[in-house]
């Protein structure tokens, strides 16, 4: 079968199964895990555009996430915003901070922007545990409404499900648009050569903010609809640990990828449900910080054996390829005697 | 006529003063090379000409208007580029890519104009013709230098800056290189050739000058440098006897 066919075909397969998936699962529990996967790629697939194409690390995405999902939960519940007005202010606040903190934190390079986007995370996660009446301090905010666009309500679990299908489609389709566009093009020379970037024209620090920007506007989207999903919010999912674990996620799935955060995102969250049966097997009462660790022994196998992430490379090697590689060790050779 | 006027540009790296009020000047249609050992200044002066690094005093005039503090954009639309040292060429995208991006300031006009300006570049370079689609990375070393000064010339530059193009190339990749440079400026392109090859420099250049220290210490036509004993020890390696040699061969 030409191989173009067999594209459509297996897009049709995919199409046909995630309509129908919700009436053959017998379970909720599994249509949950698979909403949940749904919003993280959301917000994965914001840091692999941050990471994978303007080659800008962050360790702050669960902040944005949090705000997406605060501004929410402390619109509708303090506030009596509607939930559409709540739900817009959800993807626009994270963008606006991140706009606003992006201009001077982008000019540090490597691991000191690294550490910038940390501390960011790590003040955000403060505000949401010492906000007192307005974030609901280390209990959270309880009481957020379902969301409704126009007569539908979205108070099933089947219903997020195809929610946030739409959404993740959008966010494919609009990265793809992005892969394929000039502005792609300008942020993955951004990441080979930030200097040779400079020295054509390209205007580095206003593209890294304006990923930067996209990124968290992603994390927000996925905040929004985080708390209308699980209509309560605390602030222990946006720690410091889960920021971890979106990189972790994005690396795994491959950066630059357009289907790399869905694909380390379904990773993750099976290895974390598969952890939290089987660690207390071991460990009784032990808590989830045991995850991380085995989240760090993947990441670690990851970047041994396939460290341009899962999604990508897997084809049959060529003679070209040995002589890509081939090519590649000459030039190392070359720079490295230089 | 001058395209280029540089007058006591100082630029620092932190506290460390890089350039030390270098003066000097580029004509119309001429190849000017500036030598000097490694951490004379050369690669900042090139970097604070095209606006990636900031000059603390000092006046550049370029075609006639002053570039000071400008950035790097607004140089590039003016028509002064830079090929980096070390190539530094987009490793993960396609050779095209490369080229198209170094047309970045211009995406907005005619794209048929760009294709048939990548056409010229790939007659200049015709060893990158039939890799357009070839992931950049991958190309030899020699190749990747043709494309970064392919990308350099995708801008329509009025003066092209080089940095160090020969460093770590074979002898006939580097005389390939210095013929494309003479041909582009026999159509009337200037060019700023930042070399430590001082011999492969001073067979295309029509003037040098060298920097020492953050200064301009010696400037003439190469048949001149070459008789100079300080260029001779430090930067062609010969005694005097020696240099008449290449003197001659100039």
């Amino acid at each position: 079968m030409p191989r173009e066919s067999l594209k459509y075909l297996l897009i049709a397969a995919a199409s046909i199964g995630f309509v129908i998936l919700p009436f053959v699962l017998e379970s909720n529990y599994l249509l949950s895990i698979l909403i949940i996967i749904g919003i993280y790629t959301l917000v994965v697939e914001g840091l692999g555009v941050l990471m994978g194409y303007a080659g800008q690390v962050s360790f702050g995405q669960a902040a944005f996430f949090g705000i997406g999902a605060y501004a929410v939960a402390i619109l509708t519940t303090r506030y009596s915003w509607g939930t559409i007005p709540a739900f817009l202010a959800a993807i626009v606040l994270p963008a606006l901070v991140a706009a606003v903190i992006g201009r001077p934190t982008l000019k540090l390079k490597e691991h000191y922007l690294a550490l910038a986007t940390l501390a960011i995370g790590i003040l955000v996660h403060i505000f949401f545990n010492e906000g007192g009446e307005l974030t609901g301090g280390p209990s959270g905010l309880t009481g957020i409404p379902y969301l409704k666009i126009g007569g539908l309500v979205f108070d099933q679990d089947y219903k997020f499900y195809y929610l946030i299908g739409v959404f993740v489609l959008l966010v494919f389709l609009g990265v793809r648009n992005l892969d394929r566009s000039r502005i792609g093009r300008s942020l993955r020379a951004i990441r080979d050569s930030e200097v040779a970037a400079e020295a054509n024209g390209i205007n580095s620090a206003a593209l890294k903010l304006k990923a930067f920007v996209f990124s968290a506007f992603l994390a927000g989207l996925g905040g929004g609809i985080y708390a209308y999903y699980i209509t309560f919010i605390s602030p222990a999912p946006f720690n410091f640990n889960m920021s971890i674990q979106f990189v972790i996620m994005a690396v795994i799935g491959g950066l630059g990828t357009i289907w790399g955060p869905l694909l380390g995102v379904s990773l993750m969250v099976a290895l974390g449900e598969v952890l939290r049966w089987l660690v207390p097997l071991f460990i009784p009462n032990a808590g989830g910080e045991y995850q991380i660790i085995f989240y760090g022994l993947i990441l670690v196998l990851t970047m041994i054996f396939k460290p341009e992430g899962l999604s990508t490379g897997w084809r049959k090697k060529t003679v070209s390829d040995s002589e890509e590689q081939e090519q590649k060790k000459e030039n190392l050779t070359v720079s490295i005697r230089r | 006529m001058n395209i280029l006027d540089v007058n006591g540009l100082k630029v620092f790296h932190g506290h460390a003063q890089a350039l030390r009020g270098v003066t000097f000047h580029a004509r119309k249609g001429e190849i000017v090379a500036v030598l000097g050992a490694n951490g004379a200044g050369k690669s900042t002066l090139l970097g604070a000409l095209s606006g990636i690094y900031n000059a603390k005093a000092g006046e550049v005039v370029f075609n006639g208007k002053p570039i000071n503090r400008r950035t790097s954009g607004y140089i590039v639309k003016q028509g002064l580029i830079l090929v980096p040292e070390h190539r530094q060429i987009f490793n993960t995208l396609t050779v095209q890519d490369n080229l198209l991006l170094g047309a970045f300031h211009r995406y907005n006009k005619d794209k048929s104009i760009l294709y048939e300006d990548m056409e010229r570049v790939l007659e200049t370079f015709p060893a990158l013709q039939g890799k357009e689609q070839q992931t950049a990375g991958i190309l030899s070393g020699g190749l990747q230098q043709m494309l970064a000064i392919g990308r350099g010339l995708m801008a329509n530059p009025k003066l092209l800056m080089l940095d160090e193009p020969s460093i770590g190339l074979a002898p006939m990749v580097v005389a390939e290189i210095m013929t494309a440079l003479r041909k582009l400026r026999e159509d009337g392109t200037s060019i700023i050739l930042v070399e430590q090859n001082a011999a492969a420099a001073f067979k295309v250049a029509d003037r040098a000058i060298v920097i020492e220290r953050g200064q301009v210490v010696i400037s003439g036509k190469p048949g001149e440098l070459v008789n100079d004993e300080r260029v001779q020890q430090a930067y062609l390696g010969r005694t005097r006897d020696q240099a008449g040699t290449v003197a001659m061969a100039l």
